[in-house]
């Protein structure tokens, strides 16, 4: 409770923070040139560069383009008049402007511009000749697809909007800029719709993100963190994206996107959990094709969470419910192992994490060799050796490769980790542990919501008319409504008849 | 805040560390029964074999069976128990066998306790055995080898191949219950290294007063079940037909004929007199036959329908009355009583006193679809 009382403590006192407690510009040059170098610590990219006829630019050089510097700056202002208004008129410098502060300039030297004083005014012109260093755009690499779009975004802010307004070519798309971090200053980017988005949605997304008091933002995971509702629960409230696509599938159904400059991940918001296993290729194929895939994943989900258990609990507990056919095997290949069923498949659990924690943080030549180390020394010969039982082995592999499917790496992560308490209490109290740890999750699951909106949605509450596009999808035609989820303005998509001429 | 965390904390320890574990059955240091058979004694005690599940790769062979006696069939599980490296489990049981001398005396003390414990499965299947159990599950077999599976899935094949009544645990305890019909169960019989079903036991409340054979079951089958019998061959006297040669065949007619459906009605026609009328539907197909008929001439498949209806009619008539005569209603005639008379107030010896004196009228609608296709 007295986290909250502390930041809104710290927004007040921003807010008071008056225009006029910010520092005026020193008039005289070397009062000015001194200034600068104070504030920017004598920096070795610094540059103060001093014209004969009274002008002065300073710039930090690894951050400008000097073309731009020589070619539309400093070769016009070679016969200039020493006045602000002049230099403003003669430099060739799409955005340029005029400023009162030092706090001001100091803020627009940082992001790549060059600002010019005219010794005797207490005025500066700026002009943004800013380098952007930014990789070319490329696949997707986390969602990849077979159909659809190949284009992720990258970590350029700029670049990231410009690939959403190409696909939203609409005056209603609405962009609001904050700066998060005292450190980093980092540029934050808040979209939507303004005819279809929630307006008290949209004003809950900018509360939250107003509110945050950090230092430092470099990923949109770490904001994601941030402005989620329940930072105690373990599965995530609000998915990210690296597709532009699904950016704007979002929008368009009236949720609300944060982007984060430096980070390739698109945060949106509200969500329910059965959108973290949609993917946006189910828009892409058949009906029938996307409903079969949509349930294959919630199966994989539960089949990855409770096979493991199941079989432990089945073994510890329940042999009456093991088909007969099947016990002489399985009684045989458990009469080798040294453990109880519990141990064993805690162990062989961990060393499937063990194997797939290595891999992810290995160059792609070693990670041949992790293949073989899995597969053949510690899959074969750990049955070999009495260790493990085949059936196991089965079973564990199954539920490690179910959990791949799920299309959302941050869910994934959860459905990995959940296994874990169920095998526990499947060890200790077999199906009524494992139906204790399934109505924990269910509660918790109902309990939390997404941006202030039920996270079970549409199944609970049951909103029927989202069920159509939930975790089956129906023909187009048939889903021309926006979901309840996100309360959008208009509701209506398109009309059924027309899109059917 | 930081007071109730401590007490959720302190809570959720006591919940974990006082509580305990349940008692593990770990599967592989489980006995599991699949299969047991009592006999009587000489001296008025029960004698209980079980077949057990070898678990173990070098094991000669992948079952076990251990007998013991006692009085009552648990207090044989806990005499069993201790000549047997694993402890006894029924969870797995499929079979229960009863000897004939068992079911004479009375089946229900022995099905009450498996029908008490709740790792036993309501679909055990229950049989009596001619002859002795002991001797049967202890039979080296050569032919298969395992007994208690074979046995299982020869029951199962039958009842599920719709030859035989199913007898499953729930249905004899719930026939048990009813006043108004009697169980059945299927009789079966090792000789020569093979296992055979003879019939069916006819069972008067829960003690056995007779039995039936193989081709009475399949008719007791059609009365019962509403949908679909087996299949089953007919003898007729081949009177009236015009065979295409005159080869010295056989002197019975023999037809083999698969139900496609059948449909069996019984109702109370008079409360009073006890009359019943049974109209039994039955559309079946020709599979087989042993003398050269014309079966593309309408005529012979005509008389073929009539011949064959009434040697069914006479032969369910059979039936009953012999059901009759040892006072047992498989059929479930008391229930349609129940059903029909008001304030019946039906007890099981007032029903049996007035199922003796009960009348049946048969009547049966017999028709081949079929003469083409064979299985």
């Amino acid at each position: 409770m007295f986290f909250k009382k502390k930041k809104a403590d710290i927004l007040n006192s921003m807010n008071k923070k008056n225009l006029d407690d910010m520092e005026l510009i020193p008039v005289k040059k070397e009062d000015f040139i001194q200034r600068m170098k104070d504030l920017l610590h004598h920096s070795a990219d610094l540059h103060i560069k001093e014209l004969q006829n009274g002008l002065t630019l300073v710039y930090v050089d690894t951050i400008t383009d000097n073309k731009m510097i020589n070619e539309d700056v400093l070769a016009r202002l070679e016969d200039a008049q020493p006045t602000p208004d002049d230099a403003l008129k003669r430099i060739n410098v799409g955005s340029s402007g005029k400023l009162k502060y030092v706090e001001e300039i100091i803020d627009k030297i940082l992001k790549g511009s060059v600002i010019i004083h005219s010794d005797g005014y207490p005025i500066i012109v700026e002009a943004a000749v800013g380098t952007q260093e930014n990789r070319s755009l490329t696949r997707p690499e986390n969602e990849s697809q077979v159909l659809g779009p190949q284009l992720a975004f990258n970590e350029s802010l700029a670049t990231n909007i410009s690939l959403i307004r190409r696909y939203l070519t609409n005056p209603n798309l609405c962009n609001e800029s904050f700066t998060l971090g005292k450190q980093t200053n980092s540029g934050i980017s808040l979209l939507y719709l303004k005819d279809i988005a929630d307006e008290e949605m949209v004003e809950r997304m900018r509360k939250r993100i107003q509110k945050i008091d950090v230092d430092s933002i470099l990923d949109s995971s770490t904001l994601v963190q941030l402005v989620e509702d329940n930072s105690l629960a373990i599965f995530p409230q609000l998915l990210m994206t690296e597709r532009p696509d699904r950016a704007c599938a979002w929008l368009l159904n009236g949720k609300v996107a944060v982007l984060v400059d430096g980070s390739v991940q698109v945060i949106g918001a509200p969500l329910s959990f059965f959108e973290f296993f949609q993917s946006m290729e189910d828009e892409s194929v058949r009906w029938q094709i996307a409903t079969f895939l949509r349930l294959l994943r919630i199966f994989s989900m539960i089949v990855s969470i409770f096979f493991t258990a199941i079989y432990v609990a089945a073994l510890t507990f329940h042999y009456e419910i093991i088909p007969q056919t099947l016990l002489i095997p399985l009684g045989e290949s458990r009469s080798l192992v040294p453990f109880p069923p519990i141990f064993e498949a805690l162990l062989l659990e961990i060393m499937i994490e063990l194997l797939r924690e290595a891999g992810a943080r290995l160059p792609t030549k070693v990670g041949q060799t992790m293949g073989i180390v899995g597969g053949i020394v510690v899959g074969t010969a750990a049955v070999d050796a009495g260790f493990t039982s085949n059936i196991l082995i089965i079973i564990i592999a199954v539920s490690a490769l179910a959990s791949f499917t799920t299309p959302n790496y941050m869910m994934g992560n959860v459905i990995r980790i959940l296994r874990f308490p169920l095998i526990l209490l499947a060890g200790f109290w077999g199906f009524y542990g494992l139906m204790i740890g399934f109505c924990f999750l269910l509660i918790h699951l109902i309990k939390q919501e997404s941006l202030g909106t039920p996270f079970l949605a549409p199944f609970y509450p049951p909103r029927f008319s989202d069920w159509p596009d939930s975790i089956i999808r129906f023909p187009l035609a048939w889903t021309n409504k926006r979901p309840h989820l996100t309360r959008p303005r208009d509701r209506i998509k398109f009309q059924t008849r027309k899109s059917k001429e | 805040m930081r007071k109730t965390a401590t007490k959720l904390m302190a809570l959720s320890l006591a919940v974990f560390l006082i509580t305990g574990c349940a008692e593990p059955k770990t599967l592989e240091r489980m006995g599991l029964i699949t299969t047991v058979g009592y006999d009587v004694t000489e001296d008025g005690k029960i004698s209980t074999t079980i077949i057990l599940l070898q678990i173990d790769p070098e094991a000669p062979q992948d079952f076990v069976v251990l007998t013991t006696k006692a009085a009552t069939s648990k207090g044989a599980r806990i005499k069993t128990d201790l000549k047997s490296p694993k402890k006894l489990q029924s969870g797995q049981l499929r079979v229960a066998l009863f000897s004939e001398e068992v079911v004479k005396l009375g089946l229900i003390n022995l099905a009450d306790t498996l029908a008490r414990d709740p790792s036993i499965s309501d679909l055990t299947y229950l049989a009596v055995v001619e002859g002795s159990t002991k001797e049967l599950l202890h039979a080296k077999n050569a032919k298969f080898s395992n007994i208690s599976q074979l046995i299982y899935k020869q029951l199962d094949q039958n009842i599920k191949g719709e030859t035989i009544p199913s007898s499953t645990l729930q249905e004899t305890m719930h026939d048990y219950y009813s006043d108004g019909v009697d169980p059945v169960l299927p009789i079966i019989k090792g000789a020569d290294g093979e296992i055979e079903i003879i019939g069916v036991a006819l069972i008067k409340r829960d003690k056995m007063v007779g039995k039936i054979n193989a081709q009475e079951a399949f008719y007791l089958k059609l009365i019962n079940d509403r949908y679909k019998a087996g299949s089953i061959e007919l003898m007729i006297s081949p009177e009236g037909f015009k065979f295409t040669s005159n080869s010295s065949g056989p002197d019975d007619l023999a037809v083999v004929l698969d139900t496609i459906s059948s449909r069996s009605d019984i109702n109370l026609i008079s409360k009073d007199n006890l009359d019943f009328e049974m109209k039994i539907q039955l559309k079946t197909r020709l599979l087989e036959i042993n003398q050269a008929l014309d079966l593309k001439n309408p005529k012979n498949v005509k008389m073929l329908e009539k011949k064959l209806g009434e040697k069914m009619k006479s032969d369910i008539e059979g039936l009953i009355a012999k059901a009759q005569a040892v006072e047992s209603d498989p059929f479930g005639l008391g229930e349609i009583y129940r059903k029909s008379v008001r304030h019946a107030d039906l007890t099981s010896d007032k029903w049996h006193k007035m199922y003796a004196e009960s009348k049946v009228n048969v009547k049966v609608e017999f028709e081949i679809l079929r003469t083409g296709v064979v299985e």
